[in-house]
């Protein structure tokens, strides 16, 4: 072995300052899941993935994440056909990326290079099969039965999506395409997985921005929404009690996911996907007589969806592809769309108190973006600050939920919406 | 770009608050209407003092000696 040209693959000589940037990025987030305890299942997974994505592959060899079948794809370039010959023998490979421009590549290449691994675990994040994985596992995990107690509340979780459609705007009015600015609205659903589905439909080019950006604010739900809360509520808003709630049978939570999706599909089919997945994931909870499948639903299925999203979406983040001046936009935008997610909930509930005789803790409607359960615990710790006695986490749960139904909607109108371009 | 923009905003804002709507008038109607429709008393909504005890023997002779002892007390007087 030439020990010259085993150095020349060693990363020491081939990594950029850039990569080593996103390593630091990596650490930022495990330290912050270790020592803050901000959304550790996400934020370790994306973290390790970010160093291993950062690492520079070494040429000739399929490592990275967009290493298919020989060739390099990257993001958005996810349209290959198989060229075959008179004898029906695969010969070539072409890859058409997003600008249309096609690379052939020789099938003998193809055969002697296959993807590398991490490119078939992230093929379930670009073709958007996981996200939808997971909504079956929060279905099967969630209890909808203060919502159903409180319906009124459901309207809070649709209030907090104004967030989506106004960073919907900005993105437009920055020069984002309108499929990118959707992908980039849904931010402020505050729900990754949605937000990792829409952007592989709309814009697969900023997926790994995207995702990025979305379960960050996630993981930063205790430090973004607190001082917005405070700040456009008084202190004797934060103090109004909810009164219990109702006890709800069991022939309404059965009832409760089957009417629900077909509200849903009726008026936004394209928000099926992940609304079926939900709804199907809480029937197979509330029937009481697929407790197995439940139960598998919502610990080792999601476990294990959620191990390969993080670290594929964090080894999707090369620096090349990710340290651009889009990528500070995207994160820019996606701060704003959370900030106005979380004033849009609340305010809409003090705007609710004005009608209503029986009046609700506006703090509530914080929890109406859907970064189940974190804002819903935020909600709690603020209301917790002013009156230790007054207990909102489970009412707070019913806005939240809601939000997640809300901002599957809301993904489902911007796909069919803007794929017909706007 | 933008005019088309406030179109899509407006319309998926406008859906999203029906959809949740719906959802919530049904979720409000939907006791009364299970209630009109399948009067039957839900298994979990039975008070547990409606639901039949199982009782022991054991539970039978303590409630016999209870009551006599009761009875003979009331009988004695102070």
């Amino acid at each position: 072995m030439d020990p010259l040209e085993f150095l020349k693959t060693t990363a020491f000589l081939t990594i950029h300052w850039t990569n080593l940037v996103m390593i630091v990025v990596g650490l930022v987030f495990i330290t912050l899941a270790i020592v803050k305890h901000y959304e550790p299942l996400l934020l370790v997974p994306i973290g390790f993935g970010v160093i291993v994505g950062n690492i520079p592959a070494v040429p000739g060899m399929a490592l990275s994440v967009y290493d298919i079948g020989g060739v390099e794809v990257r993001q958005g370039e996810v349209q290959t056909e198989i060229v075959k010959d008179a004898d029906n023998e695969p010969v070539m490979t072409t890859v058409v990326d997003a600008d249309g421009k096609t690379t052939e590549v020789p099938q003998e290449r193809v055969k002697a290079q296959m993807g590398s691994v991490l490119s078939y675990i992230y093929f379930g994040v670009q073709y958007g099969i996981f996200p939808p994985l997971i909504f079956l596992g929060i279905g099967a995990m969630t209890d909808f039965s203060t919502m159903l107690s409180n319906p009124k509340l459901v309207l809070l979780g649709a209030a907090a999506q104004v967030g989506v459609f106004l960073t919907l705007l900005g993105a437009l009015f920055l020069g984002f395409t309108p499929e990118e600015s959707g992908a980039i609205g849904i931010i402020g659903g505050a729900d990754g997985p949605t937000a990792i589905f829409l952007s592989t439909k709309l814009a697969p080019n900023l997926l790994g921005a995207i995702a990025i950006a979305a379960y960050s604010y996630m993981a930063l739900v205790p430090v973004i929404q607190p001082p917005i809360m405070k700040l456009l509520t008084t202190r004797e808003e934060r103090l109004i009690r909810m009164p219990p709630p109702r006890k709800v049978s069991r022939r309404e939570r059965i009832i409760f996911p089957v009417a629900a999706f077909l509200i849903c599909a009726m008026i936004a089919p394209a928000s099926i996907v992940l609304l079926g997945m939900l709804f199907f994931g809480n029937l197979l909870k509330e029937s009481c007589v697929t407790d197995r499948l439940a139960q598998t639903a919502r610990t080792a299925l999601i476990d294990v969806v959620t191990i390969v999203l993080g670290f594929a979406v964090g080894a999707s983040t090369q620096a090349q592809t990710f340290l651009t001046p889009q990528s500070l936009g995207i994160f820019a935008l996606g701060a704003a769309s959370f900030a106005i997610a979380t004033a849009g909930g609340v305010l809409f509930a003090k705007l609710m108190n004005v009608f209503l005789k029986q009046k609700i803790n506006p703090l509530l409607g914080a929890a109406g973006v859907s970064a189940v359960p974190d804002s819903a615990r935020v909600v709690q710790m603020v209301g917790h600050q002013e009156d230790p006695h007054n207990h909102l986490l489970m009412h707070a749960m019913a806005p939240n939920v809601a939000g997640v139904i809300g901002s599957a909607v809301a993904a489902g109108v911007l796909w069919s919406v803007l794929t017909k371009s706007m | 770009m933008l005019e088309h923009g406030f179109g899509a905003a407006l319309g998926g804002m406008s859906v999203v608050f029906a959809a949740l709507l719906l959802i919530t008038l049904f979720i409000a109607m939907l006791p009364r209407v299970l209630h009109a429709v399948w009067p039957l008393p839900d298994e979990d909504d039975q008070p547990p003092s409606s639901k039949a005890k199982p009782t022991s023997t054991e539970d039978e002779l303590v409630a016999a000696i209870a009551f006599a002892l009761h009875t003979e007390l009331q009988r004695k007087g102070p």
